[in-house]
């Protein structure tokens, strides 16, 4: 596995001026690490809609969402999360979220959707639960 | 704000707009401040303040005219308690059959986790219809929840 620094290809790009910040960066390993930081309330989720829509859902793609900065999460938010994830399940991709905060995590557990969409701590465990498998060799 | 014998009482209203949720959240994070409400405590209460009150927002009116949502907070040594009032049509949340819980990513939707979230969360939820108004209220208990 490379180092974090050195597996970044290229795209970062972010949605400034939002109370809900949304940053992604497309790692050699096939996997996308999408970051968000903020409130994802109603507003929030509105915000990113579009955006987190294209990067998450639009096509197959192996996809952490970082919910490290995120410090509020309602059940739009949720919904939000939830249908990325349902996106990739359909297209044979993938979507893991990542280190929650205390309170994000209650919520993730209380509606059970941690059972559900892998909720993990660690970013290397993040990436090798994501990853796309190797081709099987002929 | 008012207190008196040991309790923090507030109340203010809001327009029937998310433009007003964030002022919501604001106005309770400021009460929770001013009577000592610790930090996760009061996270978890303004998540379902945040889910009633746009349950309110989005499901209350069948018309596009502007309406007042009453919130009430009262905070004493036992419990916090928060009152939404609104003049829309009859609607109990506490009716609504919650969705199951889902066995798998295929099965789950996408939407209705505001009432589950706020039913997990508090110690009590109750609804009443009174002169062509609703109301709810709930509550969470301190000894419920260890600080």
């Amino acid at each position: 596995m490379l180092p974090r620094s050195a597996a970044i290809r290229s795209s970062s790009r972010t949605e400034r001026g939002a109370c809900l910040e949304l940053t992604y960066e497309d790692l050699e390993d096939g996997v996308r690490c999408v970051r968000l930081a903020g409130r994802m309330d109603v507003d929030g989720a509105r915000e990113i809609d579009l955006k987190f829509t294209t990067l998450t859902a639009t096509r197959q793609a192996y996809v952490i969402i970082d919910l490290a900065l995120v410090d509020f999460l309602s059940s739009l938010g949720l919904g939000t999360l939830v249908r990325s994830a349902k996106a990739q399940l359909a297209r044979q991709g993938k979507v893991v979220l990542f280190s929650p905060q205390p309170n994000v995590a209650k919520v993730l557990e209380m509606t059970q959707i941690d059972q559900i969409v892998p909720v993990v701590y660690d970013f290397d465990e993040a990436r090798r639960t994501v990853a796309p498998s190797p081709p099987s060799p002929q | 704000m008012a207190g008196a014998q040991g309790s923090v009482r507030a109340s203010r209203t809001f327009r029937n707009d998310d433009a007003e949720l964030r002022p919501l959240s604001e106005w309770f994070q400021a009460f929770a401040k001013e009577s000592g409400i610790s930090e996760s405590r009061a996270l978890d209460f303004e998540l379902c303040l945040n889910e009633l009150v746009t349950n309110v927002i989005h499901y209350a009116y069948s018309d596009r005219g502007r309406h007042e949502i009453r919130v009430s907070l009262e905070h004493d040594d036992d419990r916090v308690r928060a009152t939404i009032e609104d003049d829309g049509r009859p609607f109990n949340p506490l009716e609504k059959e919650p969705p199951s819980i889902p066995g798998s990513l295929d099965e789950a939707g996408i939407g209705g986790w505001g009432i589950p979230i706020v039913r997990a969360f508090t110690d009590e939820l109750s609804y009443e219809r009174e002169n062509g108004r609703n109301r709810l209220t709930f509550v969470f208990r301190r000894d419920s929840r260890p600080e």
